[in-house]
């Protein structure tokens, strides 16, 4: 070993060994020696350590032995200091020695060390296998570990002193206090006995106070409620003693809804509105007072939070701020659940018994109020009732006597004062056998009688007619019949009313029945409703058949839009009523024209609006009208197949005549060609003529030809004034008899124009007798205007007006098509033709629409060239 | 047939046509005068010698219907053959109505219409014989005294002549001599030729009451 190695060793271990004080500082000696005698087997790698020494605290020996690394002793203790005795002998060697190892094999030198300057404190010995042991240095630090254990022990004793002499003290102090305690706790017995008992007095006489002033609070408010209070002031009353009876933070009363059977709220103290609309009406048993309700019995929720059956509130308990409630329900007389007064608390809470009970009796006096104030307010109204009612109301005693008359009643029999009366003198003389024999023993027999029975006024005597009902009132308790009432109306005016209307009645339908025009009603679906005679005839149905029918079974198809238009504008009251001329079928299949008027009739009690239209059967008026109009479209075809037939006529004479006299020459040359001899001369005349009419023949042919169709035109100057007049000679005829006035206005200085003449009074005949037929069917007046005046500078325009209904816009554009035509029985070439015409005379021909009524057609032509006076 | 003989007469608006029936008439040998109006034809004095009116229906002024009222009105008795452009039934049946001799339409056959004028002629020349003996028999019947026109009368109703004197109360032999003066101052051969004579004059009584 090298000795720097030893030296580091060793002050390691005396490092160790001066470290131990601080571990068993403040230990008792047997408890510092243990640890010395660890350190050093530790430190010094003994085989074992012993010590014996004095404990001061215990006054008695005490051998300690300690193995390295805690090993127990492998033999008795007894054994080993037995074998150790026998070693050493009583003394422990101031010296090492060797010893046979007592606790295995070999021998183990053994050194001693002591605590103490002497060894007064005791000695320890520690044994190790090795040789070399003890070292100078081991044994050194024995040494000292012994003294320091000694010093360790010192004190040890110092402080055992000290703590015995305080443990002395303390257990003197303990034992008088001891009996000082005993003393105190047998006075605090009797003090607590004394104030429990105190306490129990002053409880009850609380209790007292507390039931007597809720007594005195319960009669209070029985005083106040069964003063004229009104019943939320009661109910709030109610509220506010159950709440101070509890000690409650809110509260809240409900009422049953009999009609409803939910409750309502009708006090509360301390809730939101949210609170009371969320419970606005209970049903179910989920909530206190819903479960007092079903239960008829006081229902206690301790705490909201945790009772299972409230959890579909707790939010809004929450809310509100309550965790614990009690309801307590309330019935009437007759045990029918009245309603709820509930309380409730910030924090859990149950209510004593004792509370409950109290609130159950404050519940069953508010019960006793509130039902008397219901009743009470039933009665009043009743008797508001009876009191304002326009009827009569009377009620007399079974035996007849009158106990009881309204004001109205009153004052419909002049009845003043007090009066004692039997129902009898109510009741005009001729009628009392009737209220004797029919009405009372219907009373008695059903308990109530519907009738008329006559009343007299008192003052004037006067009978007034009476609708009555009679009935027996009966004691809601015994059913017992306790007296006999009446309500009854003066009828005397509705009856005056019903006499008037039947007279009203009677007349209309005399009216609607004697009627010469028909007369229907119906309803909103245009079905009848019913038809008078003069209807039934006209239709040819029977008033049943009718009623089966509706407006359109009876109107022909192409009316039925019309006829509805009009119908929905009476209904939307557009127009008060209407009149119009339509046809409806008759049953046999026939139409017939109608001049109908229809109105709606105002419904009365919210009944569907009737519609009365009344028919005057004009059909024969309109066949004659059609006939009219049938008779002048005759006459009007045949003054045309005439006009035409003339005009044929003139043609043939006009081209007869040339040809008669061809003929004639002819016949005459060929004589004097064959006479003998032949007058040739003559016979030269003669042809010469046929050669001149055989032209002139032709010419007329060619003019008609050309007056017919597209053809060589004779263009000349022509004065339109002359032209126009002879055209008018042609039409005046027409203009006469269709009343249609002329007007014809020929600016004067107006120029020639340049046209052929037979054409162009074509084009101003057709215009014309197209303007006359135009205004055939409008009403007077009716003007043709012929207007001829210069168009610019080289035209003149010739214009004729008429004022019929005009062209259509949908015709318009074809009005000068080929075989179009807008007339009946034209073939549409009259327009086509006469354009043809005028353009072929560089001329145009175009219509326009008049600013008022009719139509214009017009033409401009080119004026004679300057050539052509 | 000679031109002197007969006359026939153009009334008619269109001068073609005139000069046209005028040159067929011609060729036949009729003399023709022709006229452009009714009131033109008018103003002619009545004809002598048997005629014919060729008479256009449709003429302006007076037609021919008008001029035909208007010569029988006058007692001017002509056949009358119309011709018209374009004749019609009514009017037709009216002109025959009147007395028409034919009624044409133009254009004609010459044939027809110098047939219809020679017809024409014949009967306005027999009826001009008529009319002469009718005056002679008038002349003759007023050379008779009063009795004898009262015998005559009696005679020609085939009374034998008893029965005429017992009428009128004369004696028989009476009778006998009025009776041959009647037969020597009526010219008459025999009592059928009486008869005859009186028979036209008792026709035409009326015109020879305004005689």
């Amino acid at each position: 070993m090298h000795h720097k190695q030893a030296v580091d060793v060793q002050i390691n271990d005396l490092i160790s060994i001066q470290a131990l004080p601080a571990i068993w500082s403040g230990q008792q000696s047997y408890a510092i020696v243990g640890i010395l005698l660890e350190g050093v087997v530790r430190i010094l790698q003994l085989d074992f350590a012993y010590a014996r020494v004095r404990d001061s605290l215990l006054d008695a020996s005490i051998e300690l032995i300690r193995l390295p690394q805690c090993r127990a002793l492998p033999i008795s203790a007894e054994q080993f200091r037995q074998d150790l005795r026998d070693c050493l002998g009583g003394d422990l060697p101031t010296m090492p020695v060797a010893i046979p190892n007592p606790l295995g094999q070999g021998v183990v030198k053994i050194a001693s060390f002591h605590f103490g300057v002497h060894d007064e404190l005791g000695v320890a010995l520690a044994a190790s296998q090795r040789s070399d042991f003890p070292t100078k240095n081991e044994m050194l630090l024995l040494r000292v570990a012994g003294s320091a254990a000694a010093i360790g022990m010192q004190e040890a004793r110092v402080l055992n002193a000290h703590r015995r002499a305080a443990d002395e003290l303390e257990r003197r102090v303990a034992e008088r206090t001891a009996q000082l305690t005993a003393a105190n706790e047998e006075l605090s017995r009797e003090i607590v006995e004394r104030k429990r008992a105190e306490g129990a007095a002053l409880v009850l006489k609380d209790a007292l106070a507390f039931e007597l002033s809720t007594m005195t609070r319960l009669h209070e408010l029985s005083t106040r409620l069964a003063g004229n209070a009104e019943l939320q002031q009661i109910l709030e009353e109610v509220l506010d003693a159950a709440i101070g009876l509890h000690n409650a933070d809110f509260g809240l009363v409900q009422l049953c809804n009999t009609e409803t059977g939910g409750l309502e709220v009708v006090a509360q103290r301390g809730f939101s509105k949210e609170f009371l609309e969320y419970f606005r009406d209970i049903r179910d048993d989920t909530s206190a007072a819903g479960r007092a309700l079903q239960r008829q019995a006081c229902v206690v929720i301790e705490d909201v939070e945790t009772d299972p059956g409230f959890a579909p509130h707790r939010a809004i308990a929450a809310a509100a701020g309550f965790r614990a409630v009690q309801s307590t329900p309330f019935r009437d007389r007759g045990s029918k659940p009245l309603g709820i007064i509930s309380t409730h608390f910030r924090r859990p809470h149950r209510p004593t018994e004792h509370d409950l009970r109290l609130t159950d009796l404050f519940a069953r006096h508010a019960a006793a109020t509130i039902e008397s104030k219901l009743a009470e307010d039933e009665r009043r109204k009743l008797a508001s009732l009876v009191e304002a009612s326009p009827d009569f109301i009377g009620i007399a005693s079974l035996e007849g006597e009158v106990q009881f008359v309204n004001p109205q009643g009153r004052k419909l029999l002049g009845l003043e004062g007090d009066f004692a009366a039997s129902i009898f003198e109510l009741v005009i003389e001729a009628d009392r056998e009737k209220l004797a024999k029919q009405a009372l023993p219907a009373v008695t027999r059903d308990g109530h009688w519907d009738g008329e029975i006559r009343f007299r006024n008192f003052k004037t005597g006067h009978a007034i007619p009476m609708q009555q009902r009679i009935f027996s009132i009966s004691d809601a308790a015994t059913g017992r019949r306790i007296a006999l009432a009446t309500v009854s109306r003066d009828v005397s005016e509705s009856k005056r009313t019903e006499q008037l209307r039947q007279e009203s009645e009677l007349r209309w339908r005399a009216v609607y029945e004697n009627s010469a025009v028909g007369i229907w009603l119906t309803d909103a679906a245009g079905r009848f409703v019913a038809a008078n005679r003069a209807l039934q005839d006209m239709l040819g149905y029977t008033e049943v058949e009718l009623q089966k029918l509706s407006l359109n079974d009876i109107t022909p198809e192409e009316d039925w839009e019309g006829a509805q238009a009009r119908i929905d504008q009476l209904r939307e009251r557009s127009i008060p009523e209407y009149h119009a001329q339509q046809r409806y079928y008759r049953k046999d299949g026939c139409i017939i024209w109608g001049n109908t008027s229809a109105a709606l009739i105002p419904s009365v009690d919210n009944a569907p609006n009737l519609l009365v239209e009344i028919i005057e059967d004009i059909s024969a008026r309109k066949q004659t009208e059609g006939a009219l109009a049938q008779a002048q479209a005759d006459l009007a075809r045949v003054t045309r197949v005439t006009l035409m037939g003339e005009l044929a006529a003139s043609i043939a004479h006009e081209v007869n005549q040339p040809l008669a006299a061809v003929v004639a020459n002819a016949s005459a040359c060929r004589r004097w060609l064959a006479a003998a001899p032949p007058n040739t001369a003559e016979a030269s005349d003669a042809a010469d003529r046929i050669i001149r009419d055989a032209a002139r023949a032709s010419d007329v042919i060619s003019r008609i030809r050309g007056f017919l169709r597209r053809g060589e035109l004779r263009k000349v100057p022509l004065d339109l004034d002359e032209v126009i007049h002879e055209v008018i000679g042609f039409v005046q005829d027409k203009l006469n008899t269709r009343l249609i006035e002329l007007h014809v206005e020929i600016v004067p200085g107006t120029p020639r124009v340049f046209a052929d003449r037979i054409q162009l009074q074509q084009v101003v005949l057709n215009l014309m007798l197209n303007a006359i037929e135009a205004m055939e069917k409008v009403a007077q007046p009716r003007v043709l205007r012929l207007a001829v005046g210069s168009h610019g500078e080289n035209a003149v325009r010739i214009a004729v007006s008429d004022s019929g209904p005009g062209i259509a816009a949908a015709q318009r554009q074809r009005i000068f098509d080929a075989f179009y035509s807008t007339k009946a029985d034209g073939i549409g070439m009259g327009l086509a033709i006469s354009r043809s015409i005028i353009e072929a005379n560089q001329g145009r021909l175009w219509a326009t629409k008049n600013a008022g009524r009719g139509e214009t057609f017009q033409f401009v032509l080119p004026t004679a060239a300057p050539g052509h006076p | 047939m000679t031109s002197a003989s007969s006359m026939v007469f153009v009334v008619d608006d269109d001068q073609s046509v005139r000069e046209a029936l005028s040159s067929l008439i011609r060729s036949i040998g009729l003399d023709v005068e022709t006229y452009a109006s009714a009131h033109e034809y008018l103003r002619r004095p009545p004809q002598q010698l048997p005629a014919c009116l060729v008479l256009d229906v449709r003429m302006p002024g007076l037609s021919g219907l008008d001029l035909q009222r208007e010569l029988a009105q006058q007692g001017r008795e002509i056949p009358i053959i119309f011709v018209t452009a374009h004749g019609d039934i009514p009017m037709t049946v009216k002109a025959m109505k009147a007395g028409a001799a034919e009624f044409l339409s133009k254009p004609f056959r010459d044939q027809d219409l110098l047939d219809a004028i020679c017809q024409a002629l014949a009967r306005d020349r027999a009826s001009m014989a008529a009319r002469a003996d009718l005056a002679e028999f008038r002349w003759r019947y007023a050379t008779l005294t009063q009795r004898e026109k009262d015998v005559a009368t009696l005679v020609v109703r085939g009374l034998p002549n008893k029965q005429v004197a017992a009428k009128l109360h004369v004696s028989e032999i009476t009778v006998k001599v009025h009776r041959r003066h009647i037969m020597l101052k009526m010219e008459a051969k025999s009592l059928p030729e009486l008869v005859r004579i009186t028979e036209t004059l008792r026709l035409h009584s009326s015109p020879e009451s305004h005689t």
